[in-house]
């Protein structure tokens, strides 16, 4: 059996690392092809968050954007009209936090996957 | 909308994760990716903004001049430590001179080159480098995309190159410095000095023979021959006598003799033959052979070898069979040979040529024809000699034809020489009788008769259409019907049903269309082997009208496939000009 869970927000000690730690908006946006590694990003961030004790809002999956083209398979006009639909899905994830910066940039400095691109957007700076 | 934003991008700061640009002297334990600033703002993020490359961290020389809030956050937080603000500022030691520029454009809009500190990452080795291998000189360090050739691992290694080196020859010639050679000064009277000075210098041999006035070899009348070289006796070269240098050597034939035998063999040996201490070598290599000191070689070489045995055979030898004055002509006994000849004695020859059909004929004609040819006998003159007739059997007779002037040949035959010699005329034709086998025959035919053809098993023989079995349209009109447009008339009629009548006899259902056996067979309260009969009889109809239909399909289309094929060879029959 565990312990208490502690509360979300950390206790007392606020004097001092309030002033030194504001607490800020901030908003991580995640984008990649691979929806696999993006998701395992997501987990792993929201699951560093809640262990530092962070209100988190997310993930927000945002719809995909889908590029494609649509060519045809013959080089030249020969042939029955086959058509390649070629696709490029990106996805997009949302994570909202209210912690200081410096923590957020340990978080995210920990779980980094190739392919995955992260937009940091800290408010009220 | 009023909805308040989580969070407002115009007082937010962006930050991407990017790839680190790598410099060499940067740890690799750096991480390689890096939150850099998006945004056009410059606060300051804790935790962000430490890490960020680009965040510009000016010297303190242009601390002062800077308006943004950089400095003063710095001094409030005191975090960072004097010494890191100078490492880093020594990161960006050169920056100075570009930093001015970039200020104004950092102010108000989204800066798209990088701040100058960042600019001036790059060593100074590394930019001349870069500017040496042509790459523009941006602040990036297009050498981490390079690779170096021959470290080991990367791949690329060094090979020795094989060169072409040209052997150095020795020259042929060897090159004398002569400005310290010391001419050889002689006491002797003027000319001969000269003399021999001018046949020194002008030696094409390697050793330098004696000089020739020495020893008197060569003749005095040669020696003033050769000096007066413009002034010379002889206009022309015919003017001299063909014996001339015999009559020169007259004095002395033993030497010319012995000469001669030296000087057969080999005016390129004579100077290798003779050997002499040269006083100066000077002009031994420098000289192309000259051919007008050949003679002065040959008259030197002579002189110098002693008679052998070997050069007094090669005198007999020249004197015993070459001297003959008449050498070259025939010998007038010689009874092979014939002298002048009458051409009277070959009248003969001349009667057989004349009377030889293959040169005289009017008409070409082929072996075969020419025996067929009239026949004449001429008396040869053989037998007007002798006045008696031979055989008009083939021992004698000569074919010929009879557009052959008979008087010519009797004049030719007539006209004889002074002595009357007998012709006697052997027909050489006498056993090559006209033995004519099959082989010989055809190979005799002209191509153009004898057509050598394959010999193929006859065809069957396509049956014509008669015209009198069409039954033509009475107005003349030939009709063209069915698919192919063929004209209807002129088809053949195949007896299709009188075929199948044929074959029939033995198959107990008569032959009737569909229909015909379909209302035929149709009636209430049939029986079950009526029914099947019925069935059965229907069947056989279909079958039938199958048959037939393949039939006609077939004649249709070798028909048509005949009429295209007439056409496709045959012009169109009237060609419209609009």
């Amino acid at each position: 059996m565990a312990a208490a869970m502690p509360p979300p927000m950390k206790p007392g000690k606020v004097g001092v690392e309030e002033a030194t730690e504001t607490v800020h908006r901030i908003r991580i946006t995640l984008s990649s092809k691979n929806v696999r590694n993006l998701e395992k990003v997501c987990a792993d961030l929201i699951k560093g968050a809640k262990d530092k004790r962070l209100k988190v809002k997310g993930p927000v999956r945002m719809p995909t954007k889908v590029l494609r083209i649509t060519t045809r398979k013959s080089p030249c006009g020969e042939g029955t009209n086959t058509w390649d639909g070629f696709e490029l899905r990106v996805h997009k994830r949302v994570i909202d936090l209210h912690s200081p910066s410096e923590v957020v940039k340990q978080i995210t400095s920990i779980t980094i996957e190739p392919g995955v691109e992260v937009e940091v957007t800290i408010a009220d700076v | 909308m009023g909805k308040k934003k989580f969070i407002d991008k115009k007082k937010a700061a962006t930050f991407t994760l990017v790839y680190r640009g790598f410099d060499e002297d940067e740890n690799a334990d750096a991480p390689a990716r890096v939150f850099t600033r998006v945004d056009a703002g410059e606060s300051y993020v804790k935790g962000f903004s430490d890490d960020d490359p680009r965040f510009f961290q000016q010297s303190s020389e242009y601390g002062d001049g800077r308006e943004d809030g950089f400095g003063e956050k710095l001094d409030e937080r005191g975090e960072f430590d004097a010494e890191e603000i100078e490492e880093d500022h020594s990161r960006f030691a050169d920056a100075d001179e570009e930093s001015g520029e970039d200020e104004e454009d950092r102010e108000g809009k989204r800066s798209t080159a990088p701040p100058a500190g960042f600019r001036k990452g790059i060593a100074e080795e590394k930019r001349r480098e870069l500017i040496e291998l042509g790459f523009p000189d941006d602040g990036y360090d297009y050498l981490q995309h390079l690779r170096k050739i021959g470290t080991p691992g990367l791949g690329g290694a060094f090979v020795p190159a094989n060169r072409f080196e040209p052997k150095v020859l020795r020259a042929d010639v060897k090159a004398y410095d002569d400005t310290n050679v010391q001419v050889e000064r002689t006491n002797e009277e003027g000319k001969e000095a000269e003399r021999r000075a001018i046949e020194i210098v002008s030696s094409s041999s390697r050793v330098v023979r004696k000089p020739l006035s020495k020893e008197g070899v060569l003749d005095a009348d040669i020696l003033a021959a050769l000096e007066n070289s413009d002034g010379s006796q002889f206009d022309s070269a015919d003017e001299l006598e063909d014996e001339f240098v015999i009559l020169a050597n007259d004095g002395i034939e033993e030497r010319a003799s012995s000469a001669n035998v030296a000087s057969g063999s080999g005016r390129s040996q004579g100077a290798a033959l003779s050997a002499k201490p040269s006083h100066t070598q000077e002009s031994d290599d420098e000289f192309d052979d000259e051919d007008d000191d050949c003679l002065d070689e040959e008259a030197l070489s002579r002189e110098e070898r002693p008679a052998r045995f070997l050069d007094e055979q090669f005198e007999m030898l020249a004197l015993r069979e070459y001297d003959d004055d008449d050498l070259g002509e025939l010998d007038e006994d010689d009874p092979s040979t014939r002298g002048h000849a009458d051409i009277s004695e070959f009248s003969s020859v001349l009667s057989e040529f004349l009377i030889d059909k293959s040169y005289f004929k009017e008409r070409y004609e082929t072996p075969a024809e020419e025996g067929k040819g009239e026949i004449l006998t001429i008396p040869t003159a053989a037998e007007r000699a002798t006045g008696s007739s031979f055989d008009s059997d083939a021992k004698s007779s000569m074919i010929i034809h009879a557009g052959v002037d008979y008087e010519v040949i009797k004049k030719t035959l007539e006209y004889r020489s002074d002595d009357e010699k007998e012709v006697v005329l052997e027909d050489a034709s006498d056993e090559e009788k006209d033995h004519w086998d099959c082989e010989t025959i055809v190979s005799t035919l002209s191509n153009l008769d004898n057509h050598p053809g394959k010999i193929s098993v006859p065809g069957a023989v396509k049956r014509r259409i008669k015209l009198q079995d069409v039954e033509k349209s009475e107005t003349g009109v030939i009709r063209l019907g069915g698919k192919q447009k063929l004209p209807l008339d002129y088809l053949p009629r195949r007896a299709l049903a009188p075929v199948k009548e044929e074959e029939k006899p033995p198959s107990s259902k008569p032959a009737m269309s569909v229909a015909a056996a379909k209302k035929a067979g149709r009636r209430s309260g049939e029986t079950f082997e009526e029914k099947k009969a019925r069935k059965a009889a229907i069947k056989e109809a279909r079958k039938e009208a199958r048959a037939g239909k393949k039939a006609l399909k077939l004649m249709y289309r070798e028909d048509a496939h005949r009429a295209q094929r007439g056409a496709a060879v045959t012009g169109p029959a009237a060609i419209h000009l609009p």
